[in-house]
């Protein structure tokens, strides 16, 4: 790194051959960040690509548990259907049974009560002790008959009414069975499709990862065009090289360096920075503190004194400031 | 923004000279403020001060019962924080933007660097410190005599 003045680094700037180099170092700087946006870009492309992948593959795992869940339920409705089945044909054989006793007792029913009507018309002709008994008699059984007949029949029809219910309880059952197996099969069905989505995201993610290295690959060579471009102003302009400054020590001083910078910056520095504007830096300290650099000589002390001159013993140059009270 | 413009309307750049004007102008970093954005508050710890470029800020001041009141209002090409930059003490009270409003700042350091160049120069922007503080002090003095 050479020792410069001012209006050296000023009018090596102005050259011809330093604006060829700058108008390249733009180029590979906007190539450079042009490649380093594809490569967030396809990054962020990829690993949006896996999200979704492992997303679908999850969501499609979770479907398929849904589809088995639906099918254990069809399973356990098929069972509970049989047993209902079972049941009925129990209850069913139970009414007959009692339908069969049912039509016994019926028969006894009417036998006792042509007895008790022989005997009740018989009475009038067989008048005495014998006869008034033996109507008694027949009209007990004839009672009895009745009762028994009454309860059984009770007793069969709350057989059926058993009969009905189980039937009524096993369609429901069996109604149910067959709609969470179609609901089972439309579930397993989306669980498929979103495996094979998840599939077809995972191809897609392992292409889009594969752009992005080869983005980052172009990114590392325009980097390292980048890097040429800045090597060559060291060769070529005896100046040490940041990524956005060049450097040139400050002829008859040990501490300060003149800086160009290569950037335009509001925010970072303690001044804004224009491109190729020469700024001065305390080798120390280097960017942290940037002072503009002044071409020109310094106002003489003559031009100070006079000013003060006008201030202090020719009256108030300036107007009197006063500030608008609050409102 | 032309920074050179506004800096040379600028009551504490009054008298400088244009090449001093211009090394001001680049020593200044912009700043924008929104509506009811707080440049900085009471108590903070302060080095610089703002040149205000348009719009408006309000300057408030905690009373005895910790209510913020209002004690002035500032436009263009007014200047604001001197005060913490000269004595070096905390910040006597909180500015706020009352309408969106463009400022430069400028930081002691950057004023440092400006001394190191043009020492007159410098010494004008002491003096027109000096001037502002000098008439606050004065209208202060009106105040007190008009409440006694």
């Amino acid at each position: 790194m050479k020792t410069k003045r001012l209006n050296e680094v000023v009018s090596l700037i102005a050259q011809l051959e330093f604006q060829s180099w700058w108008a390249e170092f733009q180029k590979r700087r906007a190539e450079l960040q042009e490649a380093q946006k594809r490569y967030e870009d396809s990054l962020a492309e990829a690993s949006l690509a896996e999200f979704k992948a492992e997303l679908l593959q999850k969501n499609a795992i979770d479907t398929l548990y849904r589809a088995g869940e639906c099918e254990d339920t069809a399973a356990t409705l098929l069972f509970e259907g049989t047993e209902l089945e079972n049941r009925s044909y129990r209850a069913v054989s139970d009414f007959e049974e009692q339908r069969f006793y049912v039509s016994e007792l019926w028969y006894r029913l009417g036998a006792c009560e042509k007895a008790f009507e022989e005997h009740r018309e018989a009475k009038p002709q067989f008048n005495g002790k014998k006869a008034e008994s033996e109507l008694k008699a027949a009209e007990r059984a004839h009672r009895a008959a009745r009762e028994d007949y009454d309860r059984e029949t009770e007793r069969r029809n709350q057989l059926w009414d058993e009969v009905e219910r189980i039937w009524a309880k096993s369609a429901e059952v069996n109604l149910l069975v067959a709609e969470h197996r179609v609901r089972a099969k439309s579930i397993r069905k989306e669980a498929e499709a979103l495996f094979s989505l998840a599939e077809e995201q995972k191809r897609r993610s392992v292409d889009l990862r594969a752009a992005a290295e080869a983005a980052s690959a172009r990114c590392e060579g325009a980097r390292s065009a980048l890097r040429a471009a800045l090597n060559r102003a060291h060769d070529e302009f005896a100046c040490a090289t940041g990524a956005d400054f060049l450097y040139f020590r400050q002829k008859g001083s040990s501490k300060r360096i003149f800086c160009v910078s290569l950037i335009e910056d509001h925010d970072k520095y303690n001044v804004e920075l224009t491109p190729l504007a020469v700024y001065v830096v305390d080798r120390q300290r280097g960017v942290a503190f940037l002072e503009p650099s002044v071409v020109g000589e310094p106002p003489s002390v003559q031009e100070g004194d006079r000013r003060f001159e006008d201030y202090f013993l020719r009256g108030r140059k300036g107007s009197v400031i006063s500030i608008r009270p609050a409102v | 923004m032309e920074k050179l413009a506004v800096l040379s309307e600028s009551p504490l750049f009054e008298m400088l000279s244009n090449q001093e004007l211009e090394y001001v102008s680049e020593l200044c970093r912009p700043r924008r403020f929104t509506a009811g954005q707080i440049v900085f508050e009471e108590g903070e710890l302060g080095d610089s001060l703002y040149v205000i470029v348009s719009g408006e800020v309000e300057v408030l001041r905690r009373d005895a019962s910790a209510e913020q009141r209002r004690i002035a209002l500032l436009g263009p090409p007014m200047f604001f924080g001197e005060m913490s930059l000269i004595d070096k003490e905390y910040r006597s009270a909180t500015v706020r933007a009352r309408t969106d409003t463009e400022l430069l700042h400028l930081t002691a350091e950057n004023l440092a660097a400006f001394r190191k160049q043009h020492r007159d120069g410098f010494t004008f922007v002491v003096i027109n410190i000096a001037r502002v503080l000098s008439s606050r002090l004065r209208e202060s003095n009106s105040k007190l005599v008009e409440i006694r």
